[in-house]
């Protein structure tokens, strides 16, 4: 039996674990903590269900885009299969918000969805923020964006799915979150395969590794915004930005 | 005279529809230049499939599944099916989502039937492992530059654009698909063909759906006119494939 090579293997572990800690208690968490108390209204709702549809629907640009700069034949095809499929599966959770958006009648069309404060796409916002910090990953090759985005903010996001999926007391948006988790896990687990097989020099590690850790930060900076948006909680100064890794300037 | 393949295609998927009004009219009347180019396709797949069953060896099998990956398999799809999702720019978004929905699901079933024919090398032996592809150039082989790389130029063209090709050339690939089916018993090469006709009817019915619902006026159908055209001209994708079949007659 061929043993397959996994030089990635002691940092897609550590990336995990150092992911797994941030995704201990996010800001969607204070968000579950409101709902267990009675504090999101309907509005409340439809703010972060808005934006996290939002979200979800510039990963077509982002995806688009880093899919572009996978060249023939510099990977494995396995590299493109996880990938797609992840592309295919963020598309059905971007309609799944958008669903609950129209089955709550919080809007009546989908056009309208669009031109709603709650949904519309600011580049004012961390959402923005965080979109284009993705945009900026197409700049690495695939192992190095993966290991950003698969085991940074995917773990973390892994990680509010599953607490948000089971305890959310809105059975619709409990079974929406929950629906997600599998999908997301795969993710992840994608993430570890790539990062273990494809990261293999020391300045893609190193690469891996800081991408990592702004992505994840960049991500929390998005969710601080949904949950407070939520919460109606004032946020904090706009100037404020996450901190870069040690050593970037 | 129609195969009866084609007349049964048009009949079951071509006519039939759910929208009245310029987009479908549009379509409909477009359709007209199509049907002589599907017709050969039909018959240059039916030569084809006829003479591959009475070869005497199975090279053939090899060859048609390293000229669908290369074509279709997972590097040229993720490559070619990518561009699809940033044709529709942020304040178009409104109007095309549905497109990027629907793009977000072809390029997961492309690089999927990059994967049946891969199955075909690998069952009949001629490779051990995926992998090994990567070593083959006639795997990565691109047969015809431009038509993927007009499929590239589709965001600086039109959100529509790709309709055209999706429209005319998988109704190309469907027509070739049952064609084969009609005629082949190799439960491989069944296998390879059987396991993609629905999702590449799905990417033609994509295109028929866009065209009727979107293509209203004539600033949206002109992009996709100029595509019917350009795959149309001599050297053009679809032109190419009737040249096919009329080599295959002689």
């Amino acid at each position: 039996m061929t043993t397959i090579a996994k030089p990635g293997a002691e940092l897609a572990a550590s990336l995990v674990e150092q992911s797994r800690m941030e995704a201990l208690h996010t800001p969607m968490d204070t968000l579950l903590d409101g709902a267990l108390a009675g504090k999101v209204t309907e509005d409340g709702l439809f703010r972060v269900l808005g934006r996290l549809w939002t979200l979800k629907r510039m990963m077509y640009y982002i995806y688009g885009g880093w899919a572009m700069g996978i060249n023939v034949n510099e990977y494995p095809a396995t590299v493109d299969y996880l990938f797609s499929k992840q592309l295919y599966d963020d598309s059905t959770h971007e309609m799944q918000y958008v669903d609950e958006i129209l089955r709550r009648k919080m809007v009546r069309t989908q056009s309208r969805a669009f031109a709603h404060d709650y949904c519309k796409f600011s580049e004012t916002s961390r959402v923005a923020y965080y979109i284009f910090s993705l945009r900026a990953l197409a700049n690495y090759s695939q192992n190095i964006r993966i290991a950003a985005m698969n085991l940074g903010a995917k773990v973390i996001e892994l990680g509010w799915l599953e607490r948000l999926g089971a305890s959310y007391p809105d059975p619709h948006v409990r079974a929406i979150l929950a629906g997600q988790v599998a999908e997301t896990r795969s993710h992840v687990l994608m993430g570890k395969l790539i990062v273990e097989r494809f990261v293999t020099s020391d300045v893609d590690a190193t690469l891996a590794s800081n991408s990592c850790v702004s992505t994840r930060k960049n991500y929390l900076f998005a969710l601080e915004e949904f949950s407070n948006f939520a919460l109606g909680i004032p946020m904090p100064e706009d100037s404020e930005e996450p901190e870069l890794p040690e050593g970037i300037e | 005279m129609l195969e009866p393949i084609l007349q049964d295609f048009l009949d079951k998927w071509v006519y039939p529809t759910g929208f009245s009004g310029p987009g479908a009219e549009f379509r409909l009347k477009e359709t007209e230049r199509f049907i002589p180019v599907w017709n050969n396709v039909v018959i240059g797949a039916l030569h084809k499939a006829n003479e591959q069953l009475n070869s005497e060896n199975e090279d053939w099998k090899r060859n048609g599944a390293l000229g669908g990956y290369s074509g279709e398999g997972p590097h040229m799809s993720i490559k070619q099916m990518s561009t699809q999702l940033l044709s529709v720019s942020i304040p178009q978004q409104a109007k095309y989502i549905d497109l990027q929905r629907m793009r977000a699901r072809q390029v997961w079933d492309e690089v999927k039937h990059g994967s049946l024919h891969a199955d075909i090398l690998l069952r009949g032996g001629w490779i051990k492992k995926e992998t090994e592809l990567l070593d083959d150039p006639r795997a990565a082989n691109q047969g015809d530059p431009a038509y993927f790389g007009l499929t590239a130029m589709v965001p600086h063209i039109h959100p529509l654009s790709r309709a055209g090709q999706n429209y005319l050339e998988e109704a190309v690939a469907c027509l070739r698909l049952i064609s084969v089916l009609s005629v082949m018993e190799d439960p491989l090469v069944r296998h390879e063909n059987d396991s993609q006709l629905l999702e590449e009817m799905m990417h033609f019915i994509e295109g028929k759906y866009q065209i009727d619902a979107y293509a209203l006026t004539p600033e949206d159908q002109e992009p996709i006119k100029a595509v019917f055209d350009y795959l149309l001209r001599p050297w053009g994708r679809s032109a190419a494939h009737a040249k096919e079949a009329e080599h295959a007659k002689k």
